[in-house]
Parts: structure tokens; C-alpha cells; sequence
């Protein structure tokens, strides 16, 4: 298959780039910094999602090189700053909406197309159950998480007739490059543990094992859904 | 590209839809048919289909890199949105240009 993912050069991206490597299939990956990942199956590009002609431009040549897009992951997102909203400054909240929504419509849309052309396809975004458990300092990312998983649930019903489901994957705390930064400030960590359900970090694995579940042949009825990781609904 | 070159590679793109299966025939062909909107000859998957095909045989016969972007194209309201093959050639030249 040919699998896309956002946001691949570290944390959960990088994860599922390389554990989709070892299952054999070709991965096609981005972020602003450059190639971390060195395999002849994975394909890099050093790109800005919040650029819509950036991802345009992206999408398209990847369309023409590979011909199809089996699986798109939007991992990407900035995950950063734990400020309450009254303390946020104007530029922080702008450049969470431009990565954290903005890029994900434009990917979205892209690929959409292209699977809407191949009349088949498996979108997956990772979002956070920050949006469910409303946990303060988390106002801007959590509103950006929730537009995430309103994007794809009305994608899901737009593009159901074209065999292409649309879902969201919902982990609580993982250990990536992102929650360490934020486990140094504040008593972040343990904040976000006493808010999940299953009060332990949620691992990759764990993320992967539903995206596998996701994309696989048998759940093609399974769409616009939100799963959440750690967190009972 | 002019307006009646635009028109020809929209006549194209549909003829290559239609013999593919992905769209049905479209009886009475012209500029006066309505892609978008209200009277449709296209579902809305097959206005996006068409459209993306649109998109890659303007690149390749301008060789560059060209996007619709249809809140550009003249009087179209996206509240209610309404397309005919002929506004659509008309776009299609200038964005050409
Ligand atoms: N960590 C957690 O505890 C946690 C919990 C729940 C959900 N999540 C979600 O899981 C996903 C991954 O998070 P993570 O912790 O792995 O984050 P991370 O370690 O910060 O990695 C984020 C990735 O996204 C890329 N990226 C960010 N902005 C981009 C842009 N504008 N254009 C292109 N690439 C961009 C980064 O690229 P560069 O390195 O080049 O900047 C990086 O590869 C996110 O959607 C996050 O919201 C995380």
C-alpha cells in the first residue's frame, strides 16, 4: 500500500512511518525540517501543510509519481504550549489554527481527490481526547483537535459512496518530542494522567494497532468515527 | 489559450469521464450545460472528479502548474453555487493566460 503521513521527522509520525515501513509499505512523509528517515521505501518531502499551494503541489506530484494514495495519516500538529487562553498571545493561537486546521483541510482535500478518483481510500487524523477531557491550558490546541474531528466526520459522509472511510484515532498522553517539552512546565504530565480513564501514557504501539485496525479490509463499514486511547467516551 | 480551446479540453475531459464509466453520457453537450449547481448534469463526486481531471489536463497542456480556485471565477456565489461549461471556459482561458 501506499500509505501517506504528515509530520514524520519525530514522536508518533516518525512511529508509524517506520512501523508501516516494516510491514513493507511504501511511505510517503513530510515536515518542516528535513529527511530523518533513510529506507528506500520512504519518500520525503521538507514542507509547510500550512502553505496551501506548498501542499498542493505536494499532493500532486505525489499522485503522478505513485498513481495512487492507499492511506493518509494527518499526524502533523503543533503540540506545544500550555498557557491558559487568557494568557495566549494573538500570533500563537494564528499559527496553531494555520498547522493544526488550516494544513489539515488542505491535506484533506488534496488526497480526498485523488481517492475520490480511485473510488477508494482510508483517511485516519490523530487528534487528542484533550477534546474531551477539557483540561485548562489546553484551550487552542483541544479547539483546533475539535475542529479536527468535525472535518472528518462531515468528509465521511461526503465521500462515503466513493469507498473511502474517514476516521479519528484520539490518544491521551504519549511520550514524544512534543509532551516531554510540555512535561518540563507545569506538573503536565501528571495533569493529563489523572484526566484519562486508563491513568498510564498511551504508547505508540497502541496507536498503531487501531490504525491497523482502521485500514484494514474488514472495517470499510467503519467511518466518521472518533476512538479514543485512554479514555472512556 | 482562448475560450474555444478551453471549451475543447472541457468537451474532452467529459467524453474520456464518460467513456471511463465515471460519469453517464451527457445528452446536448454545450456551453450552456450546467456542471454545478442547480440542474446539474454532475453529482457532486462527479463534479470532483471532474474537476481534478480538469486541473491535470490544464497542466499538461500549459505546463505549468495551474489550480481552480472557484470563488474566482466570475459571478459564482459559493452560497449557491452555480456552473456552466461555458463560465467554466471562460475561467479556464484566463487562468491560462
Ligand atoms: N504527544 C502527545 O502526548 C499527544 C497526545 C495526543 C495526541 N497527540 C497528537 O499526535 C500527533 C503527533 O504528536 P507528537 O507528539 O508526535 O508531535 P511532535 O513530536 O511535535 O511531532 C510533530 C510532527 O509534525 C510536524 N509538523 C508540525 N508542524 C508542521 C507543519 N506546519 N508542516 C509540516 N510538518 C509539521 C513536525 O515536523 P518538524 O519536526 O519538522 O517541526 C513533526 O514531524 C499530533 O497530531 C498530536 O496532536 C499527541
Amino acid at each position: 500500500m501506499v500509505i501517506l503521513i504528515t509530520g514524520t521527522s519525530k514522536g508518533l509520525g516518525r512511529y508509524l512511518a517506520e512501523y508501516y515501513l516494516k510491514k513493507t509499505h511504501t511511505v510517503i512523509g513530510c515536515s518542516l525540517s528535513a529527511n530523518v528517515i533513510m529506507h528506500p521505501s520512504y519518500h520525503h518531502t521538507q514542507l509547510d501543510l500550512s502553505n496551501e499551494s506548498n501542499v498542493r503541489s505536494w499532493v500532486n506530484s505525489v499522485r503522478k509519481k505513485f498513481q495512487t494514495i492507499d492511506v493518509l495519516i494527518c499526524n502533523a500538529a503543533i503540540v506545544s504550549s500550555a498557557l491558559f487562553l487568557t494568557l495566549t498571545p494573538g500570533n500563537l493561537m494564528e499559527s496553531f489554527l494555520k498547522t493544526n486546521v488550516a494544513g489539515v483541510f488542505y491535506i484533506l482535500r488534496e488526497v480526498s481527490k485523488q481517492m475520490i478518483k480511485q473510488k477508494r481510500g482510508r483517511i485516519i487524523a490523530i487528534s487528542s481526547i484533550t477534546t474531551a477531557t477539557h483540561q485548562e491550558g489546553t484551550s487552542v490546541y483541544s479547539a483546533t483537535k475539535c475542529a479536527v474531528n468535525e472535518l472528518i466526520k462531515i468528509l465521511a459522509k461526503e465521500v462515503s459512496s466513493s469507498n473511502i472511510t474517514c476516521n479519528v484515532i484520539a490518544p491521551g498522553m504519549m511520550k514524544t518530542n512534543a509532551s516531554e517539552e510540555l512535561a518540563k512546565k507545569l506538573e503536565w504530565e501528571k495533569e493529563m494522567l489523572q484526566k484519562q480513564t486508563i491513568q498510564r501514557v498511551i504508547l505508540k504501539e497502541e496507536v498503531a494497532h487501531v490504525s491497523d485496525f482502521l485500514i484494514s479490509p474488514r472495517s470499510s463499514s467503519i467511518t466518521g468515527q472518533v476512538i479514543y486511547l485512554g479514555l472512556s467516551n | 489559450m482562448n475560450n474555444n480551446e478551453a471549451y475543447e479540453l472541457i468537451d474532452g475531459v467529459v467524453k474520456n469521464l464518460v467513456a471511463s464509466d465515471a460519469i453517464n453520457t451527457i445528452d446536448g453537450f454545450d456551453e450552456q450545460t450546467i456542471v454545478l449547481g442547480n440542474g446539474s448534469v454532475l453529482d457532486s463526486i462527479s463534479f470532483i472528479t471532474f474537476i481534478t481531471d480538469i486541473e491535470d489536463k490544464l497542466q499538461e497542456v500549459t505546463g505549468k502548474e495551474l489550480y481552480l480556485v472557484l470563488n474566482e471565477i466570475n459571478n459564482f456565489n459559493v452560497d449557491n453555487p452555480n456552473l456552466t461549461v461555458g463560465g467554466l471556459a471562460t475561467y479556464l482561458a484566463t487562468l491560462s493566460k
